[in-house]
C-alpha cells in the first residue's frame, strides 16, 4: 500500500476514534429534557377558552371554570354543614337590594385564590393571606379553626368536586394542596 | 419659572398621574368577571326540627327547584336541612318557606342570620370600609 492510502487509512481511523469522544450535545440522537409537568391548573382546562354556561356570550378559561363550579358546588355544601356553616354565616345573610351577596362575594374569592394557587397567570387574588384572615387580631375570627373543622372543609371541598366530576386524581392534589394551608388556617 | 411654580406643578402632575393610576386599577378589579352571573344571587336555608325521610326530602328538593328564580337546591339528610339559591329580582326566602312548611310534615324554620353572626366568621370581601366604597364609586363612573 503506498504511502498516501496509508496517510487516507490513518486519517479515517483518526477520524473514526475522535468522533466517539464527541461530546453529547453534538450528538442529534441526545435525549431532549422532558416537558415540564402541567400545573394543577393546566390539568383542569388551563387558558382554553371556553363559553361560560352562567354568562351566554362570554367566553371564559376552561381551568378557572371548572374551579368556579367546584366552588359553588362546595359552598352549597358548607352552607349546609352544621359544623362549618357557622363560620360562613355570611353567605346566608340576607343583603339589601344592590349589595353583592355573601355568595357572589366568595365565589370570586375563592375561585381566584385556588387560580392562584394552582398555577393560573391571568388571575389575582387580592384577599387577605390565610394567616391574617384566621387569626385572632381579625375582629371576625370569634372562634379560631380547629383540625376538626378543617378536616371538614376537605371534606366538604371533596364532596364539591364530586358534584362535578372532577377526575379523582386531580381531587387528590386539589386536597394535597389544600392541606399545605393547615398550618397558616388551624391557629388553635 | 420660579421654583414655587415649579414645584406646584410637579405636586399637580404627580396628583394626577397617581389617580389616573387608581382610576386604571379599579377598571381592572371592577370590570365583568366571570362571577357576575351571581350578583343578584342568594343561598338560603331551612332547617328542620325532626329527621327527614328520604322520599321527602327528595319531594321538598324537586318542588323548591322548581319554583320560579330558583337556581338550585340541595338536602342535607345528616343535618336535616336543605340550602337553596335564587334571584332575588324573582324569588323571596318567605314565599319559598312558607311553601316548604305547608308541604312538609315536619315541622321547620327558616334560617336567619343575625347581625352578630354575620359580623364574625369568613367576610367574604371588606364591604362598606371608605376603600370600597371610593372603589365603587369610580367603578360606578367607569362602567
Amino acid at each position: 500500500m503506498n504511502t498516501l492510502m496509508k496517510a487516507a487509512l490513518c486519517s479515517a481511523l483518526l477520524a473514526t476514534a475522535f468522533s466517539g469522544c464527541k461530546k453529547d450535545d453534538d450528538d442529534p440522537m441526545t435525549p431532549t429534557p422532558p416537558a415540564p409537568t402541567p400545573t394543577l391548573y393546566q390539568r383542569l382546562g388551563g387558558t382554553t377558552m371556553v363559553g361560560d354556561p352562567a354568562n351566554p356570550g362570554q367566553m371564559i378559561e376552561q381551568g378557572y371554570l371548572g374551579l368556579r363550579s367546584v366552588v359553588d358546588s362546595t359552598i352549597f355544601v358548607i352552607a349546609g354543614d352544621a359544623q362549618l356553616q357557622p363560620y360562613f354565616a355570611v353567605l346566608l345573610a340576607e343583603v339589601g337590594s344592590g349589595d353583592l351577596t355573601g355568595f357572589a362575594a366568595l365565589s370570586e374569592n375563592l375561585t381566584e385564590f385556588f387560580a392562584v394557587a394552582t398555577g393560573s397567570q391571568n388571575y389575582n387574588y387580592d384577599g387577605l393571606n390565610m394567616v391574617d384572615a384566621h387569626n385572632s387580631a381579625n375582629a371576625r375570627m370569634t372562634g379560631l379553626v380547629t383540625n376538626a373543622d378543617f378536616d371538614q372543609f376537605i371534606v366538604d371541598l371533596v364532596a364539591g368536586a364530586a358534584q362535578n366530576n372532577v377526575p379523582t386524581d386531580i381531587v387528590t392534589d386539589i386536597g394535597a394542596l389544600v392541606e399545605t394551608l393547615r398550618d397558616p388556617i388551624v391557629q388553635q | 419659572m420660579s421654583k414655587l411654580k415649579r414645584t406646584l406643578l410637579i405636586a399637580l402632575g404627580s396628583l394626577v398621574l397617581l389617580f389616573g393610576v387608581l382610576v386604571w386599577h379599579v377598571h381592572l378589579v371592577t370590570r365583568p368577571k366571570p362571577t357576575a352571573h351571581l350578583a343578584n344571587i342568594q343561598l338560603a336555608r331551612i332547617d328542620f326540627l325532626e329527621p327527614l325521610s328520604y322520599p321527602e326530602a327528595s319531594t321538598i328538593r324537586r318542588a323548591i327547584a322548581a319554583l320560579p328564580g330558583v337556581q338550585h337546591a340541595r338536602v342535607n339528610l345528616e343535618d336535616q336541612n336543605v340550602v337553596y339559591s335564587y334571584d332575588r329580582a324573582v324569588q323571596d326566602q318567605q314565599a319559598v318557606f312558607t311553601m316548604v312548611n305547608d308541604l312538609s310534615s315536619v315541622p321547620c324554620e327558616r334560617l336567619v342570620v343575625t347581625a352578630e353572626a354575620d359580623a364574625s366568621g369568613c367576610p367574604a370581601m371588606a364591604k362598606g370600609d371608605a376603600q370600597d366604597r371610593l372603589g365603587r364609586w369610580i367603578a360606578g363612573l367607569l362602567h
